[in-house]
């Protein structure tokens, strides 16, 4: 436990240390130059001309008419649905191949669309009120919170399972790396399901009521949940209290709430028509948007950063800008006059796309720049012209690559690396190894109580003697003659006398 | 002579010829010498144990008195001579050789030599020479022999008789057969006789007859003595003895004759060669450790047999190029163009180049001599040719190597040179600095009084430098005691003379009066400082006379005595003649200070504002108007320094401004110039408000209806500050008389405690009473404090803003005052809950919170129950028999201290812990290294293929079957030689 501050240097391991950093950057400077031979694309913003002109006025049908081409224009519409559906929930798989439609009417109306040729893949109803949606790993797989249980559909929409410990959800996620299907609904509590193994992992009270706002962050899987008293706190299942509790909006229930690829910013919208920014690093309030025409009802942060706000029948977007700095400004604006408060705005992946699902069906907007350039291969799912070989492998791979729910941890650079140690973690430390030890040697007595006594006795359990064991209760014709023989006796007996 | 006289029996002792010595201070009784055998009684083990102890006795003996032992022992011989007796021939001999060894000793001589002539003598004098001279010579051969091995193995004296006789019986055993009985027989017969000897004689010769007790060489060859070749034997073995004979008399003149030395105990001869062998092996170990080393470096060791292939066949450009064949249509048009163009060979292409850059310096350097190549066109070609490629062709690799080396060598040299050329011609003794300086210092004076004839302007430039320079030392304070010299006076304290002390003194003294005349010339030339400009004399002559114009009443002045000016038209021509005066003052007044008033009337309010730094631009009014301010403009000013109101809330405000009061009939107009007011937490509390009067006397300049008639305010004013209504408690008079005080500008502390305590006000009431006059938003912001102060309802509220309570309601923005106004209840509670929250949280992870535990039972050691007495207090024990008390544990720090929104859980995962080292591993020392040295991903998503590979590489890298030979041994690496 003790060692010495000033140990005498170790040459060896310091040469060895420095030939590995220098080998280390040798590399990184060679991955980064190959990067810049293989991401050749880079996310371009729509930018004025001059002063006059501002990116706010660029309408959907102006960017459709003069600006895209078609293959992008195409990605331009509204969808309207039957009314009595709406309003949608509208989620995107990982490789922005598949759309999720849900509706919160008593229908439950659900449909997948691929959106690549613009298909309906899928179209069911579930007869129940569907609180959220989301896909699972892939396209393939999709769990709807519906009113009562959660349950998981295939892309045909046949039912796999039933998730019965999920009961009332109203907010879904699922965790890639993990295989987790995180959930919180009325009683306000917090669920992970392994959905490889089926296993329930963890299940945490918040002890804060109802909880409609779940978010995850990208960078570490920790779980952000909104809370109708203003509060944010930060989950992850290894640990039965939050990790970390924001007084967000004070007084204001949580109304949306999105994270940023990098997990360094976080947006928060609140009852009080405000959108604030958070740095995630410092816990602290950056600064904030005001919105009008209602609260924010959903948020998103693109892939490049782009912020998108729906309040009202108004979705609003900001340049990544926005997240470090106050910008005077958005980006661009969507209006959907009479469609209600926006239900969900969600960012297609690898596309310049945005959907909004409202109350009369989705729509669907360009917004130049808001969707990675550049695919990645080595990550899995997300490439969206997969074939199903790859798709398979992937499954197979990610399945092997699968982390292990307690890595999850606020800082994801904590594994392998030396525990912190303070006064009152050292302390902590101490007794979580005696509670462990204990824990030990209850479980080995418990064994040894429960271990089953031997039989002793030899012969008896010999196959031949349990043959003939069986033997005896054999009723045939035999013994029934026997048996009438002796009752015969018996009566003849007892005439004698 | 005691010695000899009480140990007569010992009494040989002085004589050292024989080889068995026997101390005098060791002896032992006649008696018990008499019984051991002579054999037995000094052998090679006693040597072994004594020798050393005898040998350095005699030695010191010796020394003692060399010279005395010598004429004893010749006294001595020659009475052996006599008391023998039989042995006369021998005897003589024996006292011949004895003489001719000791002349030898005398001579210094060698042993060689002697023994040389020894054998001379002997065949010269071979008297006794009956045998035939091969016997003689076998004889002395043998003896010879003898003596070879006795010098060989020198095993101490006794036993060389043993061995001496062991030899004979090995080597010769007719001589020992035939003499050696008879030698013992002699020793017996000797021995007898010598102590019938020494009893009938003792009288007559007391002291050497226990001499003849003893055994001694030469008693042993009497056995022998009739033998052939005994005389070389008896020579030879003379030697011997006088080898030890000298030892005693000459020490180092001839061999000593030693004792084979003890043998070094086991320990410390293993330890010496285990020593020896360790230095050995090591040696030889280490040539193995430059490729142990190596090895345990390498990050892989890879023993495949052709190791590095993969690095020869990655693609590089230069391989694609050399490999490059125009296959397709394109490239071949485009070879084809090329061609055309002339450029299908780099070679050719660069020697085109070449001769066109050629011919151009040709033209060149035609001038300067160099023969143009123009001429000889196989000359430049050939040339071409062997300067293409760098000459590359010209010089081989080794050779360029070789030449660089040389170059660098060089190179390195000269710069070497070079530095500490540099360096030690940077370095000068101190004389040279002195008369360098004094040097400059010669050449710039003249330079300056050169300069000074050219021009006299300059001389101006020149005082106003030394003044400065002057001043420089001043407020450096070369005075003060923070020399050296000082320095030391005053650690030696008082022992320091008298002379010293006083130096000391009047160096304090002129350093106390410099200070002080820094300080009374900042307050005395105050005008003189800004009297440099011209506009501002002007302002202040005008100033001045209109001054004087209120002054001269009651003023005296020299004129006035005059009798001449007595007269009464000279009194009234002067009247008018200073009403002229003064109306053109005040014109000149008036228009200057509009001036002035434009410029400064845009900042002015910023400048009221910041009292913290009253800009040195707004100086230069105070400055110059400062007297005259206070006579021309006697407001109604108003110190409230440090007032504190609001005593609960913890924090005051001091109103460190003038307040104006006009006259009740411009009561309704007027209305507070300023009410500069501050947070006490600031720090600028000085109580003094003299910044104040120039900011609020600008802003009087601004209004024209204000400068009109200065004089006629004076006495509204005058008036007015007697009925001054906020004023509590103060005197017109003293308050003039503060007033005055401040006009001569002596800032003396108690001055401004005076003008303070003077003008001290209640500003409570004055608030109230400002009320209705107030116009300025700022003022009015100023007031909402004061009330809010007071008032208990918005304390209320301030109080519950926990945080914000500490701030000044002032320094709240237009929004955070609105919110805290508008703040709904459900925020509030959110709040407190959550505060609540981080508090329970806080207590539950804190380790050094402890439960307030009564320590102190009731009825442990009193009486408890119904009626009992009320339980003695503890007995106070004195602070000196208390046990310490504890250290108040500190809490550690949390992560979210400081925040007041947020909550970190500080609780430990217990199950991410197990993806955690608890301590750092071996190799590393620190967090920092280790974390250092996991950093950095090594998978295939984070980077290249090939540097995949390189970081995930395996240590060893071995085919199966391959035999891996031992290291092979390598000589060490030389460091080489810098390269430049």
């Amino acid at each position: 436990a003790f060692r010495k501050r000033n140990a005498k240097p170790n040459k060896s391991l310091e040469r060895q240390m420095a030939r590995k950093e220098t080998k280390r950057l040798e590399h990184a400077v060679a991955a980064s130059d190959a990067q810049e031979i293989l991401h050749v694309h880079a996310a371009g913003l729509v930018e004025a001309e001059h002063d006059m002109e501002k990116t706010v006025q660029l309408t959907q049908q102006k960017l459709k008419r003069e600006f895209l081409e078609e293959v992008n224009a195409r990605n331009i519409y509204d969808l309207e649905l039957d009314a009595g559906n709406g309003p949608y929930k509208l989620a995107y798989d990982r490789s922005g191949k598949f759309s999720l439609l849900a509706g919160r009417g008593r229908q439950g109306h659900v449909a997948v669309v691929d959106q690549h040729t613009l298909a309906l893949q899928t179209e069911f109803y579930v007869k129940e009120p569907i609180r959220d949606a989301c896909f699972l790993h892939d396209g393939s797989m999709m769990a709807l919170a519906q009113e009562r249980k959660v349950f998981i559909y295939d892309k045909d929409g046949v039912e796999i399972h039933r998730l019965d410990k999920h009961s009332r959800v109203f907010g879904m996620q699922f965790l890639p790396y993990h295989w987790l299907l995180a959930t919180v609904g009325h009683s306000g509590m917090l669920q992970y399901q392994d959905t490889s193994t089926g296993e329930l992992i963890s299940q945490h009270r918040t002890k804060l009521g109802p909880c409609h706002v779940m978010r995850q962050n990208p960078f570490n899987s920790v779980i952000h949940l909104g809370h109708t008293n203003g509060t944010v706190t930060l989950w992850s299942p290894s640990s039965s209290e939050y990790l970390v509790k924001l007084l967000c909006h004070k007084g204001n229930p949580i109304t949306s709430l999105a994270i940023d690829r990098n997990g360094r910013y976080m947006a928060t919208g609140g009852g009080d028509s405000k959108v604030k920014i958070w740095d995630l690093r410092t816990y602290k309030e950056l600064h904030s948007y005001a919105t009008y025409g209602g609260p924010p009802t959903s948020l998103d942060i693109s892939q490049t950063g782009i912020l998108g706000v729906g309040h009202g029948c108004h979705a609003t977007f900001w340049k990544p800008d926005a997240l470090s700095q106050k910008l005077k400004e958005p980006y661009m604006k969507h209006t959907l006059p009479g469609k209600g408060p926006l239900e969900s705005l969600r960012f297609r992946p690898f596309e310049d796309v945005c959907g909004l699902g409202h109350a009369r069906g989705i729509a669907s907007i360009v917004v130049p720049g808001s969707g990675e350039p550049n695919l990645d291969s080595m990550e899995h799912f997300t490439n969206p012209y997969m074939d199903n070989r790859q798709r398979r492998e992937a499954e197979v791979r990610s399945l092997l690559e699968k982390l292990s729910p307690d890595m999850i941890a606020l800082d994801p650079d904590v594994i392998g690396s030396v525990e912190e140690s303070n006064s009152i973690l050292r302390r902590q430390r101490l007794r979580d190894l005696a509670e462990e030890a204990d824990a030990r040697k209850e479980a080995e007595r418990d064994m040894e109580k429960n271990k089953k006594e031997k039989k002793r006795m030899r012969g008896r359990s010999k196959i031949a003697k349990k043959l003939q064991r069986k033997q005896k209760n054999i009723v045939d014709d035999n013994v029934n003659k026997l048996r009438e023989a002796r009752e015969r006796e018996k009566a003849e007996k007892e005439r004698a006398r | 002579m005691a010695r000899k006289s009480s140990k007569s029996g010992n009494g040989e002792a002085n004589k050292m010829p024989e080889p068995r010595i026997i101390d005098e201070y060791n002896h032992v009784n006649e008696s018990d010498d008499e019984e051991i055998d002579e054999d037995e009684a000094f052998n090679s083990e006693d040597e072994l144990k004594y020798g050393s102890f005898f040998k350095s006795s005699t030695k010191s003996r010796d020394k003692k008195k060399p010279d005395k032992d010598k004429k004893k022992k010749k006294s001595k011989n020659r009475s052996v001579v006599k008391l023998i007796g039989q042995d006369e021939e021998i005897s003589v001999e024996e006292d011949q050789s004895d003489d001719s060894s000791s002349g030898d000793e005398d001579d210094s001589e060698d042993d060689e030599q002697s023994a040389s002539s020894g054998g001379d003598d002997e065949e010269s004098e071979d008297w006794a020479g009956s045998d035939s001279d091969g016997e003689d010579d076998d004889g002395g051969q043998y003896m010879l022999d003898l003596l070879n091995n006795l010098d060989k193995q020198v095993p101490g004296i006794a036993s060389d008789n043993k061995s001496d006789k062991k030899k004979g019986e090995s080597s010769n055993a007719k001589i020992s057969l035939d003499h050696v009985p008879a030698a013992a027989l002699h020793l017996k017969e000797s021995e007898f006789q010598a102590a019938t000897i020494s009893m009938g004689n003792n009288n007559v010769v007391g002291g050497d007859v226990g001499k003849t007790n003893k055994l001694t060489l030469d008693s042993l060859m009497d056995g022998i003595s009739d033998t052939q070749g005994f005389a070389t034997v008896q020579r030879t073995m003379r030697v011997l003895t006088t080898g030890t004979d000298s030892a005693s008399g000459d020490a180092g003149e001839t061999k000593k004759l030693e004792t084979t030395k003890v043998p070094v105990s086991r320990v410390v001869s293993e330890r010496a060669s285990r020593k020896v062998h360790y230095e050995a092996t090591s040696k030889d170990v280490s040539q193995w450790s430059q490729s142990i080393h190596e090895q345990r470096d390498a990050e892989t060791l890879d023993f495949r047999p052709n190791k590095g292939a993969g690095a020869e066949t990655r693609l590089t450009k230069d391989v694609l190029i050399s490999k490059f064949e125009a296959k397709t249509d394109f490239e071949e048009e485009l070879a084809k163009a090329l061609e055309v163009a002339g450029m299908e060979d780099e070679k050719e292409l660069r020697k085109r180049e070449k001769r066109r850059l050629l011919g151009k310096d040709g033209r060149g350097d035609g001038a300067d001599g160099f023969s143009s190549d123009d001429g000889d066109d196989n000359a430049s070609q050939s040339r071409d040719e062997l300067e293409d490629d760098l000459g590359s062709n010209r010089i081989t690799l080794e050779e360029y190597k070789k030449r660089h080396g040389e170059l660098a060598k060089m190179r390195a040299l000269l710069f070497y040179e070079e530095q500490k050329r540099h360096r030690i011609n940077k370095i000068k003794s101190k004389k040279y600095r002195k008369i360098r300086k004094k040097q400059r210092e010669r050449q710039k004076e003249a330079e300056e009084e050169a300069a000074l004839t050219e021009d006299p302007s300059l001389e101006r430039e020149k005082m106003e430098k030394e003044e400065m320079e002057r001043m420089r030392e001043r407020m450096t304070l070369a005075h003060k005691n923070t020399s050296k010299w000082a320095r030391r006076v005053l650690r030696r304290g008082k022992n320091v003379d008298v002379e010293e002390r006083r130096a000391l003194s009047l160096q304090l003294a002129k350093g106390e009066e410099l200070r002080r005349k820094v300080m009374g010339l900042e307050n005395g030339a105050a005008g003189h400082e800004d009297s440099g400009d011209e506009e501002e004399d002007l302002l202040k002559k005008a100033r001045d006379i209109l001054m004087e114009n209120d002054d001269d009443v009651g003023v005296p002045s020299d004129a006035k005595n005059k009798s001449l000016f007595q007269l009464e038209f000279m009194k009234r021509g002067m009247e008018a003649q200073r009403n002229r005066a003064k109306e053109e003052a005040r014109k000149l007044l008036e228009e200057l200070e509009a001036n002035e008033a434009a410029a400064i009337s845009t900042d002015s309010e910023d400048e009221s504002e910041n009292e913290k730094s009253p800009a040195s631009k707004s100086t230069k009014p105070k400055v110059a108007s400062e007297a005259e301010t206070k006579m021309v403009l006697p407001d109604g000013e108003l110190v409230a320094s440090s007032l504190q109101f609001g005593k609960s809330d913890g924090f005051a405000i001091s109103i460190t401004g003038n307040i104006e009061l006009n006259a009740s009939a411009e009561s309704k107009e007027k209305n507070i110039e300023e009410f500069e007011s501050k947070d006490d937490n600031d720090g600028v509390k000085t109580g003094i408000s003299i910044k104040k009067n120039r900011t609020k006397k600008k802003k009087k300049q601004c209004e024209p209806k204000d400068s009109n008639s200065p004089s006629a305010e004076v006495i509204t004013d005058d008036n007015e500050e007697g009925l001054n209504p906020w004023i509590v408690t103060e005197s017109k008079n003293s308050n003039r008389e503060n007033i005055r005080n401040r006009a001569t500008a002596t800032k003396s502390a108690s001055a401004k405690q005076k003008v303070s305590s003077s003008l001290t006000v209640n500003i409570k009431e004055a608030a109230s009473m400002l009320v209705d006059d107030i116009k300025d938003g700022k003022s009015e912001a100023k007031r909402k404090r004061a009330e809010t102060e007071d008032e208990d309802e918005f304390n209320e509220e301030s109080k519950l803003d926990g945080e914000k309570s500490n701030r000044g309601v002032a320094d709240l923005s237009q929004a955070e005052l609105v919110k805290q106004a508008f703040a709904s209840p459900a925020d509030l509670e959110a709040e407190e809950e959550f505060q609540k929250e981080k508090n329970r949280m806080k207590d539950r992870d804190d380790p050094t919170r402890q439960k307030e535990e009564d320590k102190f039972v009731s009825g442990w050691g009193s009486w408890a129950g119904a009626g009992a007495p009320p339980p003695k207090k503890p007995k106070k024990i004195s602070s000196k028999l208390r046990a310490p008390e504890k250290k108040a544990a500190v809490a550690p720090k949390r992560k979210d201290d400081g925040m007041s929104t947020v909550i970190i859980n500080e609780k430990r995962l217990k199950k991410t812990a197990k993806y955690q080292l608890a301590e750092i591993p071996h190799p590393y020392r620190s967090r920092a290294e280790y974390e250092k040295a996991i950093a950095g991903n090594i998978g295939q998503e984070w980077n290249t293929i090939h540097g995949a590979k390189d970081m995930s590489r395996p240590a060893v890298i071995v085919r199966a079957g391959k035999i891996i030979k031992p290291i092979a041994k390598k000589a060490k690496a030389r460091r080489a030689p810098a390269k430049f």
